[in-house]
């Protein structure tokens, strides 16, 4: 079936009772976490896992009282995300996983530069020379920046002793 | 009282420097286009700011993050009047009247009197900082771990009994960032926890990479869904109508007072800016002879936001300094920054470290001066920048959270850190989950499990050591109170 950009992909009803129970996840496993530790007292009082298995008791509980609450109230539930609102999620976060990527193998700079190019041209649809021009200018600025002012180096990748020449 | 005075005036020979003078107006500009662009935020901008800080001086640093908190706090009413939209938080109750004055065609006259107003209340606050100063840390020098761990408690009770969002969120919010700070190395026994073996994990999770993502991703991510069409009322100022303004300002000094009294109030028992710019304006429409016209473009309506917004700001401060305990999300940055700086905020760092003391307070007085004089000269300048399309600016707003997270370890780990809590700060907003007790707890975790331990420690065990002193029934009493509004609040809604 074809999803039209009104489609509600999520209720409100369904992403609270998500949240709720991705919470009371997170206290199981920060409770479980605490139990590779003495959870109770010792002699020089209360021992490592004390304080975070009750943080994670105390998560399970107050997210299972959200999550009750939630089912158990009546009526039509107000959209929280439609396809349309979804695909623009998508389309700012999929670059932006991708620019995390590519740090690693090519350098922050290098890695920005491409981008700002596609997260501007290819996605805000501005045009080319523009998008180009943001794309070249911006990561030259933060190499004045951070390499000259800052004295804070980014990750330069191979591109690293090239950089060294300038 | 003189005491005060002599440390104010030692306090000055400090930060009257050219080099602190530069800093305070580089903090304010960049302040000014944190609070200006959305997506970019005071506690967002400081988080992003500090790590670059960690080779200067404490006292060095310090101003020049401040300074961006006063730039941000004046710069978000920029864009209040002018666009409608808030750049921060709390300069959305300055819309309410502000904008409506604006397409009035009084937008310079809002503009004057809202920087006025935030420069005043900004004042008031120092002046109380000061004042109070040195009887707040002999108040504090009363404390013993049984208290400290009180105090922090009264802190996140006070969020959930008097914060905007449901207080159940409001407690879960508060025991995600507790459990957060939990991460990595056990300060007392040295054993490392909730690491699930995950190297990574054990130099803890920074608060910095996490604020950067709840605030900086999360408000992008929210901006995407609804990119603003920035339409600008005016982009000019005229000069003549701001000194006018400035001449008819003064008749407002009875809600000037009032909420300056309010932000301070706000700004010393948690509640923070956000807070404070809605109370006072709830009890400016209440009090004021004009109440009825507030929303349509009341000048005292404005004049009510601003004031107390800014005064809460710089009120905020002396909690910080003195107990350690911060009551907005920035000054929770601002405080996981001393600690970073090797600065122990308590009552003993204005016997220790009265330079930096000193060296803050004196310049607060002049950075916010600063504040109001850059605020005014770059409104036509800011109201361009805004007319800038979010699909440009969006992106390099996002790869400069990236910079900033990378530059607070230099690790691959914490940038896709940064992408999970961007996206969970994105779904808690939109589900109502307030953030700013997130980051309390994030900053405050450590400190109150040691205080909780050494306290028990201390009491070999008892729970009744947290009624053991007059000062810890007062604080326990608070806490019961606080607990008590809260669960009347709810049982109201049910009804």
């Amino acid at each position: 079936m074809p999803l039209g950009d009104e489609t509600i992909v999520l209720s409100r009803r369904q992403a609270e009772i998500g949240f709720a129970i991705l919470a009371g996840l997170a206290g199981f496993v920060i409770l479980f976490g605490a139990m590779e530790h003495d959870t109770g007292w010792s002699r020089s009082g209360p021992e490592a896992g004390y304080f975070p298995f009750r943080l994670g008791m105390l998560l399970m509980a107050a997210s299972g009282v959200i999550l009750l609450r939630v089912l158990l109230q009546r009526g039509p539930s107000e959209p929280f995300l439609s396809w349309g609102a979804a695909k623009k999620l998508l389309a700012f976060l999929l670059p932006l996983i991708g620019f995390v990527l590519l740090i690693g193998p090519v350098g922050l700079y290098l890695a920005g530069a491409a981008y700002l190019f596609v997260a501007i041209g290819l996605i805000g649809r501005v045009p080319w020379l523009k998008s180009g021009l943001i794309a070249v200018l911006v990561p030259v600025f933060l190499f004045i920046a951070f390499e000259y002012a800052f004295k804070a180096p980014l990750p330069k990748g191979p591109l690293g002793p090239l950089f060294g020449l300038i | 009282m003189v005491e005060n005075f002599t440390q104010l005036m030692q306090g000055f020979a400090v930060s009257l420097s050219a080099y602190h003078i530069a800093l305070m107006m580089a903090g304010v500009m960049f302040g000014l286009v944190v609070g200006v662009m959305p997506g970019l935020g005071a506690p967002n901008g400081v988080s992003l700011l500090l790590p670059l800080t960690f080779t200067m001086e404490p006292v060095s640093a310090v101003i020049l993050l401040t300074s961006m908190y006063w730039g941000a706090l004046i710069g978000g009413s920029t864009t209040s009047i002018l666009f409608n939209i808030p750049g921060e938080p709390s300069s959305i109750a300055t819309t309410f009247d502000g904008y409506p004055m604006a397409k009035r065609g009084e937008a310079t006259k809002a503009l004057t009197f809202a920087f006025l107003s935030s420069g005043f209340g900004a004042l008031f606050g120092v002046v109380v900082v000061t004042l109070l100063a040195s009887s707040i840390t002999k108040f504090a020098l009363l404390f013993s771990p049984v208290e400290y761990f009180l105090v922090f408690v009264l802190a996140f009770a006070s969020f959930i009994a008097f914060g905007a969002g449901s207080p159940l969120k409001t407690i879960v919010s508060i025991l995600i960032g507790l459990a957060l700070a939990s991460v990595g190395m056990d300060t007392i026994s040295g054993s490392m926890r909730l690491t699930y073996d995950i190297p990574e994990l054990i130099r803890g999770i920074s608060f910095l990479v996490v604020v950067i993502g709840l605030f900086g991703l999360g408000e992008l991510l929210e901006t995407m869904q609804n990119p603003y069409a920035a339409k600008a009322v005016t982009t000019r100022l005229d000069w003549a109508e701001v000194f006018r303004s400035a001449m008819i300002w003064p008749r407002h000094y009875a809600s000037l007072l009032r909420s300056a009294i309010i932000g301070c109030w706000m700004g010393i028992a948690p509640g923070g800016p956000t807070a404070a710019s809605f109370m006072s304006y709830g009890i400016g429409k209440r009090m004021s002879r004009n109440g009825a016209n507030f929303g349509k473009g009341e000048p005292d309506g404005l004049v009510s936001a601003e004031t107390a917004d800014q005064a809460a700001g710089s009120a905020a401060m002396l909690p910080m300094l003195a107990l350690g305990l911060p009551s907005s999300a920035t000054a929770a940055v601002l405080l996981g920054g001393l600690l970073i700086w090797g600065i122990t905020p308590g009552p003993t760092l204005f016997r220790e470290k009265p330079e930096f003391v000193w060296g803050l307070i004196s310049s607060m007085y002049l950075a916010n001066v600063v504040a109001v004089i850059m605020a005014l000269a770059t409104v036509p300048l800011f109201a361009r920048m805004m007319q800038v399309p979010f699909s440009i600016t969006g992106p390099i707003i996002a790869m400069i959270c990236v910079i900033g997270a990378w530059t607070v370890a230099g690790a691959p780990f914490d940038l896709w850190l940064l992408l999970v809590f961007g996206v969970v700060g994105f779904v808690m907003k939109a589900l109502d989950y307030p953030l700013a007790p997130l980051v309390l707890g994030m900053v405050l975790g450590d400190r109150m499990e040691d205080a909780f331990r050494q306290s028990m420690l201390l009491s070999g065990g008892k729970f009744s050591a947290f009624l053991g002193s007059p000062l810890a029934v007062v604080i326990s009493s608070l806490i019961a109170l606080c607990i008590l509004v809260a669960v009347m609040g709810a049982v109201r809604r049910r009804a």
